[in-house]
């Protein structure tokens, strides 16, 4: 009798202990969000001009605090690799869910260009993209454009010809070659103009088009390199070196942001002046400066959404999409959200400050925010 | 023998000097300057242009011209924390590494929305933003980033005791007396031709 009240007793403990236990399994993983208590590996492609950016924003959001992880030996069996992944039970501890609590890991790819980028996407080829260009008026109804920040174009020339200003009509001039001689724009000693086109898939010619009116490589007069190809953006490098670019006579756009951060890429660029106005960051930030843009973090519609005004990304609730809804909100939350590096001991909003810093781009101006400090455009 | 010794000494002892002071020199060789400073606003000026000289730079490389809340000599100074995102510039640079450029200044929190700004001594800085009274513009070149070329030079503001009139009074009144003279002197001209 003693030893069956005793069985019995052991069997009631059991049983409730396993319960305990399974209450325990439920993933400690906070919720509504994107994290799985699975570190996901991210790949995203696209814009050379946002790529740096991206670059150093990613490894902030990958150092990121979060879960305390499984750090056994790895199983011998790839279905029970648990490496890295968040603890559950009573044996996670960590409870601060504003920095990366998956340990998710994201990473660019090397640029292909903003199109190919957000083609890429679509296609299902990776899991976001970065583009230095809005949304096309159709086609891409799937997909979200976060703008993230703010840059200008910016007309450059080098060699021994002394910037002045351009008005919006002489640079139409100059790239539909009405205007060939540099002599027809004030203060200019004469030469044959050589306007230099731009890799087709690049966001920065497709803004530039847009500013244009007309395809900037469609001219007769354009200028490529001697190869035949079109240069990729902001590197003044292969024009200096292509014998055939006049270095006295030739004119090109940049990214502003660009120009200003990354000094072996500019060369010996100096910047004009567009219709009497520097693109300056003031003058980026309040639209006065002729030719701004933002750029883009792109993101399908079923991972990262947010309704109108809203901070909150919504979205997927784990995998790569997960994890992509999770970068967004880290892109897009505002300085009180964020926790800190746990290498500097700085706040993430601070160590992106840096980053924009670092690659000369602006944050999107409060008047132009939509939610949290971003501002959602919608493909169409 | 003895005098070559001293000799010796005395160039050992100038080479070590040399070294010494080459050490202590500063491996910026810039300079700042503000004009004007103070920087004079009526009350209800928020902004104000100044002036910012430079020498020193190098020849032909791209400037960078900031405002910033805290001095380059302070050993926590970030530009990306510290200085205005949205007000600085990036002139040109020259052949020679001398110039100037017109920089607009503010007074009030920093315009890209950051939690301080620069404020004259009277002012009352909205809640939540720390007040500099003393703020700084820093030139450097080739990059913001670039420590080892930067200068500065502090700057305040000095509000006026009211809004300077469009045409101050000292010139108004002469004006319009001459031209009332010469009104009158032809008014009395027109009736004598007429009476003619």
């Amino acid at each position: 009798m003693k030893l069956k009240s005793l069985i019995g007793a052991a069997l009631v403990a059991g049983t409730l202990l396993s319960g305990t236990a399974m209450t325990s399994m439920v993933s400690a993983s906070p919720e509504p969000s994107g994290w799985d208590d699975a570190n996901d590996r991210v790949v995203g492609t696209g814009s050379d001009t946002t790529y740096p950016f991206m670059q150093r924003a990613e490894l902030l959001f990958n150092q990121g605090t979060g879960c305390d992880t499984d750090n056994a030996s790895p199983a011998a069996s790839p279905a029970a690799y648990n490496l890295g992944k968040c603890l559950t039970g009573v044996s996670q501890t960590a409870t601060n869910t504003q920095g990366n609590w998956d340990h998710d890991v994201f990473a660019s790819t090397y640029p292909t260009g903003s199109s190919a980028g957000v083609t890429a996407l679509k296609n299902g080829q990776v899991d976001y993209a970065r583009s230095s260009r809005g949304p096309k008026s159709s086609g891409e109804s799937a997909l979200n454009f976060w703008a993230f920040g703010k840059d200008g174009l910016i007309m450059v020339t080098y060699g021994n010809r002394t910037p002045g200003n351009l008005t919006t009509a002489q640079i139409q001039g100059i790239y539909n070659c009405t205007i060939t001689d540099w002599s027809s724009i004030d203060g200019q000693a004469a030469g044959t103009i050589e306007p230099v086109g731009m890799q087709a898939s690049a966001g920065t010619k497709a803004v530039f088009d847009s500013y244009l009116g007309f395809d900037a490589n469609s001219g007769a007069c354009k200028k490529s390199l001697s190869s035949g190809a079109y240069p990729f953006e902001n590197d003044l490098k292969p024009l200096v070196a292509d014998a055939g670019i006049s270095a006295n006579n030739a004119i090109w756009w940049m990214s502003a942001a660009a120009y200003k951060a990354f000094s072996y890429q500019r060369q010996t660029a100096q910047s004009w002046t567009v219709e009497g106005k520097s693109a300056t960051a003031g003058t980026i930030a309040n639209n006065t400066y002729p030719i701004t843009r933002f750029i883009y973090h792109v993101t399908k519609k079923t991972d990262a959404t947010a309704a109108a005004a809203s901070a909150e990304i919504t979205g997927a609730d784990g995998g790569a999409g997960g994890a992509v809804r999770e970068l967004t909100e880290f892109m897009c939350k505002p300085a009180a959200s964020h926790t800190n590096n746990d290498y500097s001991g700085k706040t993430n909003y601070v160590e992106l400050t840096g980053v924009y810093t670092a690659t000369g781009f602006i944050r999107v101006p409060a008047a132009e925010q939509t939610n949290g400090i971003c501002k959602l455009v919608p493909g169409a | 023998m003895k005098a070559r010794l001293m000799m010796k000494s005395v160039a050992g002892l100038l080479l070590v000097m040399g070294t010494a002071v080459a050490i202590a020199a500063p491996a910026s060789a810039s300079t700042t300057t503000v004009t004007p400073n103070p920087v004079t606003v009526t009350p209800n000026q928020t902004t104000a242009n100044v002036t910012v000289n430079w020498t020193g730079l190098a020849a032909n490389t791209l400037v960078f011209v900031d405002v910033c809340k805290k001095s380059i000599t302070d050993a926590s100074f970030d530009v990306a924390s510290d200085c205005g995102a949205y007000s600085g510039i990036t002139p040109n640079g020259n052949g020679s590494g001398t110039n100037s450029a017109v920089l607009e200044v503010f007074r009030g929190q920093d315009p890209a929305g950051e939690s301080w700004g620069c404020f004259a001594a009277g002012d009352t800085a909205p809640a939540g933003v720390t007040k500099y009274t003393t703020c700084y513009v820093r030139v450097t070149d080739n990059s913001v980033l670039n420590n080892d070329s930067d200068s500065e030079q502090a700057f305040t503001f000095s509000v006026s005791s009211g809004d300077v009139p469009e045409a101050p009074l000292t010139i108004l009144l002469p004006v319009v007396g001459t031209l009332a003279a010469l009104g009158g002197f032809v008014l009395i001209r027109r009736r004598q031709t007429v009476s003619v």
